[in-house]
């Protein structure tokens, strides 16, 4: 190739300059190198979770080579089409349209809530049917059929310590009674009973302990969710969860499909008990092989990026961890949502904090929270969805950048985001 | 899935098992943090008091008779695995 036919295009203004076949007579120019040279995309790695679409080292990637997933359990979520989405264990678990679902470990307090047809269930009052007709892809319809008193019911023991809120789903659909009812009871002086229509079900009976975060939620195809938190003062000994169809007419039914009471005072994904063990493990979701990216981009001399969070509680008393990037607990830089739902940057290093920036004010809504951050010594900066940002002139260098956590912190209180990141993008800064 | 349940009489001699057990290995079961134990969450399901069916209580609503779980004394934890474990396999033989 000529250098006539590489330049025909020269200048930029897009007009041949010269006849073909005849050199310029300004050919002696060259243009310095830099300015011919495309300029370098800053971005390093980019997902986002909610679309599908990945990058990494300047080209697209498959999930498997953005993440590395730890999780020695299925994992069930539920998706925006308010179908139960289910991962083997160690699958990052990514649900299209809303994004990275990141959990600590959570226990379900009951052996086999996802089958009331199971039977360490016993009746009270009442008959079943199993209907062998499972919905939402993981639960059995069982049919409570009530033996002619208002109180019949299935139950399952379980046990509640006073003071340790609970988190309960009741998912069930309308039997013929057109009604609905759950209760948490035991030998001591506190009990709960909500009941009535069913989409509908309300505290009827509260005595002693607290109910709290009460919600009432139709999925669609006639199936209802019933969920809040419980938290016992006096529980006593032998206590159970009972749910049954409402009714003293004989013969009417409720059509249960699961119930889930894990130890938590948020809303907690439902968890599987198809294995003899009923725990989700927590996801311990890193970066793949953050410590190359980091090397071959040179992120250690500062790095900025953009993380979308799916905010849908404001009421957590502990800080939720959207990232942690460093070695371990001492040294590392780790954004969080804190209490008060303002949003915090710290960098620790050797065992002490050296920086904090913080949002002046926390979140006020719940719904998608753009935060975006620089990290570099002498330009440290924080921003936020409708929240006034920080920023720090401080000389703080960046840690070591061996790992990069996703959705927990390192060390003994993980802080896990419990939640979902619907994007999230880290560029190098120079 | 290779699923080891260890039973001790508290919490932190789990964790002593659990070190015992992890030497060599290239993801800890348990890390220290100022002398407290933690637990590999990801991998291992955190302590819990082991229970057994107890004494029937009266349903307080029906005065039907349920069996409550009450504690032994004794606390369990489950370690989950993709790979065989031959030092947790004869701790439990143990």
């Amino acid at each position: 190739m000529s250098s006539i036919e590489r330049m025909i295009s020269f200048p930029l203004a897009g007009e041949v300059a010269w006849r073909l076949g005849a050199p310029p007579s300004w050919r002696r120019f060259k243009p310095p190198l830099s300015a011919l040279a495309i300029e370098d995309d800053p971005v390093v790695w980019s997902a986002d979770f909610s679309g599908g679409a990945y990058l990494r080292n300047g080209a697209g990637a498959a999930l498997a080579g953005m993440l590395a997933c730890v999780r020695s359990s299925e994992a069930l979520m539920q998706g925006t089409d308010a179908g139960f989405h289910s991962f083997g264990p160690d699958a990052a678990p990514v649900l299209p349209g809303i994004g990275l679902d990141v959990w600590g470990q959570f226990p379900s307090l009951l052996r086999s809530g996802n089958n009331p047809a199971a039977a360490d269930w016993s009746n009270t009052g009442l008959s079943i049917v199993d209907s062998e007709t499972t919905v939402l892809g993981i639960f059995n319809e069982t049919i409570l059929v009530s033996g002619g008193t208002l109180a019949a019911r299935r139950v399952q023991n379980l046990v509640l310590t006073s003071g340790v809120p609970v988190s309960v789903s009741f998912l069930y659909k309308a039997g013929t009674s057109g009604r609905g009812r759950i209760l948490l009871f035991g030998s001591g002086s506190d009990s709960l009973i909500l009941r009535g229509v069913a989409g509908n079900l309300l505290g009827s009976s509260v005595v002693g302990g607290t109910l709290s975060r009460l919600v009432n939620s139709d999925l669609g195809s006639g199936i209802y969710c019933c969920s809040f938190t419980w938290t016992p003062s006096n529980p006593g000994t032998g206590t159970g969860v009972g749910i049954g169809p409402d009714s003293a007419v004989a013969g009417s039914t409720l059509v249960a499909l699961g119930v889930d009471v894990v130890p938590a005072s948020i809303p907690v994904p439902w968890i599987s008990n198809a294995a003899s063990s009923v725990t989700r493990l927590a996801s311990d979701v890193a970066i793949h092989d953050f410590a190359a990216l980091s090397a071959a981009h040179g992120l250690a001399a500062g790095f900025a990026g953009r993380d979308v969070v799916d905010l849908r509680r404001l009421s957590d008393a502990v800080p939720r961890t959207v990232w942690s990037r460093g070695t371990d607990a001492d040294n590392r830089i780790a954004l969080e949502i804190g209490t008060g739902n303002k949003v915090r940057l710290t960098v620790r290093l050797g065992g002490a904090d050296v920086l904090t920036l913080e949002t002046a004010d926390g979140f006020a809504t719940t719904g998608l929270k753009t935060i975006d951050y620089v990290c570099a010594d002498g330009l440290w900066s924080l921003a936020a969805t409708g929240l006034a940002g920080a920023v720090s002139a401080a000389s703080v260098a960046v840690p070591a950048l061996g790992v990069a956590h996703i959705g927990r912190n390192f060390g003994a209180t993980p802080a896990y985001l419990n939640g979902a990141i619907a994007f999230s993008r880290i560029e190098r800064t120079v | 899935m290779h699923i080891y349940t260890l039973k001790a009489e508290s919490p932190a001699a789990l964790a002593a098992m659990l070190d015992a057990a992890q030497a060599g290995k290239p993801r800890p079961f348990v890390t220290w943090d100022g002398g407290s134990p933690v637990f590999d969450g990801a991998r291992i399901v955190y302590p819990v008091p082991e229970t057994v069916a107890g004494e029937p209580q009266p349903d307080p609503e029906t005065g039907e008779p349920v069996t409550p779980f009450e504690p032994t004394g004794l606390w369990l934890c489950e370690v989950r695995l993709r790979e065989a474990d031959a030092e947790l396999a004869a701790m439990i033989e143990a």
